[in-house]
C-alpha cells in the first residue's frame, strides 16, 4: 500500500482525553485525502478507531504492530461534510 | 549570569518559578528570574464550576500572581510579542525586550472564539469568568426545556468539566424541584460518555440513573444559534433551548508568530523531557503543551519541577535529564456533595473508585491549600 504519512499524531499513553480525541483533533485540522498516523497504545483504540472512521467518513487504511504494545493506525481524511442546516422554508 | 525567563503566571507559572527560585539558588551562580504576564490575575479554574452556581465569587478566585511567587523574582507586567529563538530575546508589547539563556512557555490556553464561524454570544460557555456568571443568570431564569451541553472543538481545558457540569445541573434543578422541567442531553465527542475507560464505566451509568440524556460520536460541526439547532461532524442534529458548550481554545498568538508551532499554537513538547522540539533551552509546561495528557492544572503542577530540574541540571552540566511520568490527579464532581478521585500517569490508567463524601469535601478545602501551597510551589 503506497502512501505517505502528513502527520503523526503520538498517543501513547494517552488516558485523557484519549487516542480519539487526538484523532478528531487532527482530522479536524486536516485537508480531505491526506494521511494521518496515529500511534496508540491503548486497548480500546482497536474498536473505536475503525468505528469512528466509518462514521465519519475516513478510510483506515491498515493497522500496523510497531511493538508488542503500540499500534500505528493509518487514516485517511475523507471529504468534509457539507454543512446541512436545516430547510427553513 | 544565568538569565532564566518564565512566560505566564497562571499555575505553571507560577509553580515552577518558585520551584526554580529554589533550584537556581543551589546551583551558587549568579542568575536573574523573571517572570512576565499581561495581567498577573491568576485565577483557580476549577472555580468556574461553582461561579457558575453562585457557590463562589469570583474575586474569591482570583489572587495577584505577584504575590505568589518569591520577592527576588523580576515582575514584568507585559504581553509578549513574538520570541526571536535564534538570538533569543522576547519582544513585549510595552515596546520592551528580554534576554534569555533558558525560556519556559507556561502561557496557557486562551478562549477562541474565532477559530470557528459559528459562535456567537447566544452560546454559553463557563471556561471565563464572564462566562460562569453569564451562565448562572441563565440557568436562574430558565422556567423549563432542553439544555444540551457538548464539546465545540478540540482540545480543551479539564476534560472532565462538561460532563460535571452536566451533574451540576441535574442536581440543582432538582433541589430546585423543577427537574421534570429540564431536559438535560450531553454530547459526546467519543463512543462513551467519559474519555477514560476504567472512569465511564462509573460515569456513564451515572448518567443513566439522573435521567441525563447521552449522545455518543457527536463532534460539534455547527451551530444555528437563530433556529437553535446544533449539527455534527458525523452527520447528526439536535434541537435545544439552552446550549452550553466548551468554546474552542487556542494557544497564545505570539508562539504562532514566533515559529514555534502552526495552527491553534499548541507547542510541539517532549512528553517526558518537557523540552520544546526543535528549539534549544526551550520548555513547556501545562495548557500550552501538545503533550497528549489532559490540559489542567494538576498536569502542570506536576510537570513544573521537572522543568526546574532539567533547567538546573543545564546550568550545572551535570548531564542529567529528568522525565514527566504523565503523572495528574483530578477530582470529579458527580454531585453537590460527591466527587470521584482520578490519578493516572502515561503508564498507569485511573482506578476512580466510587463517588463519596470525603472527595467532594477534599475539593472545597482544596481551594486554599491550591493558593498558600500549590501555586507557591510548596508541594
Amino acid at each position: 500500500m503506497s502512501y505517505q504519512i502528513a502527520k503523526t499524531v503520538d498517543a501513547v499513553g494517552s488516558f485523557c482525553p484519549g487516542p480519539l480525541m487526538e484523532l478528531v483533533r487532527a482530522v479536524k485540522e486536516a485537508e480531505t485525502g491526506s494521511v494521518i498516523e496515529l500511534l496508540s497504545s491503548d486497548k480500546g483504540s482497536v474498536g473505536e478507531i475503525p468505528k469512528w472512521c466509518e462514521k465519519a467518513g475516513h478510510e483506515l487504511l491498515e493497522v500496523v504492530d510497531v511493538d508488542d504494545k503500540v499500534k500505528s493506525y493509518r487514516i485517511k481524511v475523507g471529504e468534509k461534510k457539507k454543512r446541512r442546516r436545516r430547510n427553513k422554508e | 549570569m544565568n538569565k532564566v525567563v518564565v512566560l505566564g503566571a497562571g499555575t505553571g507559572g507560577t509553580i515552577v518559578t518558585n520551584k526554580l527560585w529554589k533550584k537556581l539558588k543551589k546551583t551558587k551562580q549568579p542568575f536573574e528570574l523573571t517572570i512576565v504576564d499581561k495581567t498577573f490575575k491568576h485565577v483557580y479554574q476549577p472555580g468556574f464550576l461553582f461561579t457558575m452556581f453562585n457557590r463562589d465569587k469570583t474575586e474569591n478566585i482570583m489572587k495577584d500572581a505577584r504575590k505568589l511567587v518569591p520577592k527576588g523574582v523580576k515582575k514584568v507586567m507585559a504581553g509578549v510579542i513574538r520570541i526571536d529563538t535564534e538570538n533569543k530575546i522576547i519582544y513585549l508589547d510595552n515596546n520592551e525586550t528580554l534576554e534569555y539563556d533558558y525560556v519556559v512557555l507556561a502561557t496557557g490556553a486562551r478562549i477562541a472564539p474565532e477559530r470557528v464561524d459559528w459562535w456567537d454570544d447566544s452560546i454559553h460557555q463557563f471556561y471565563t469568568p464572564e462566562g460562569a456568571e453569564k451562565l448562572y443568570n441563565a440557568i436562574t431564569q430558565f422556567e423549563g426545556g432542553k439544555i444540551l451541553i457538548a464539546i465545540g472543538d478540540l482540545p480543551y481545558r479539564c476534560p472532565p468539566a462538561p460532563l460535571e457540569a452536566a451533574f451540576l445541573l441535574d442536581d440543582y434543578f432538582r433541589k430546585k424541584k423543577m427537574r421534570d422541567k429540564v431536559d438535560i442531553k450531553f454530547c459526546s465527542p467519543l463512543n462513551r460518555a467519559f474519555s477514560i475507560e476504567t472512569v465511564n464505566t462509573v460515569v456513564q451509568p451515572l448518567f443513566k440513573k439522573k435521567d441525563i440524556e447521552l449522545e455518543t460520536y457527536f463532534n460539534v460541526e455547527d451551530v444555528d444559534t437563530e433556529e437553535k439547532v446544533i449539527y455534527s461532524l458525523e452527520g447528526s442534529d439536535d434541537d435545544y433551548d439552552l446550549l452550553i458548550l466548551v468554546p474552542p481554545h487556542a494557544a497564545q498568538p505570539y508562539i504562532v508568530e514566533s515559529g514555534i508551532a502552526e495552527g491553534a499554537g499548541w507547542v510541539p513538547t517532549d512528553k517526558q523531557t518537557l523540552e520544546v522540539k526543535g528549539q534549544e533551552n526551550m520548555w513547556a509546561l501545562g495548557d500550552t503543551t501538545d503533550i497528549p495528557t489532559s490540559k489542567a492544572g494538576s498536569t502542570a503542577h506536576y510537570e513544573a519541577p521537572i522543568i526546574a530540574k532539567n533547567i538546573y541540571n543545564k546550568i550545572i552540566n551535570n548531564g542529567k535529564v529528568d522525565m514527566y511520568d504523565g503523572h495528574v490527579q483530578c477530582f470529579f464532581l458527580t454531585e453537590f456533595g460527591k466527587s470521584l478521585f482520578i490519578d493516572f500517569n502515561y503508564e498507569n490508567p485511573p482506578k476512580p473508585g466510587k463517588p463519596a463524601r470525603h472527595w467532594w469535601w477534599f475539593k472545597q478545602i482544596f481551594k486554599p491549600f491550591y493558593f498558600n501551597l500549590v501555586a507557591t510551589g510548596k508541594v
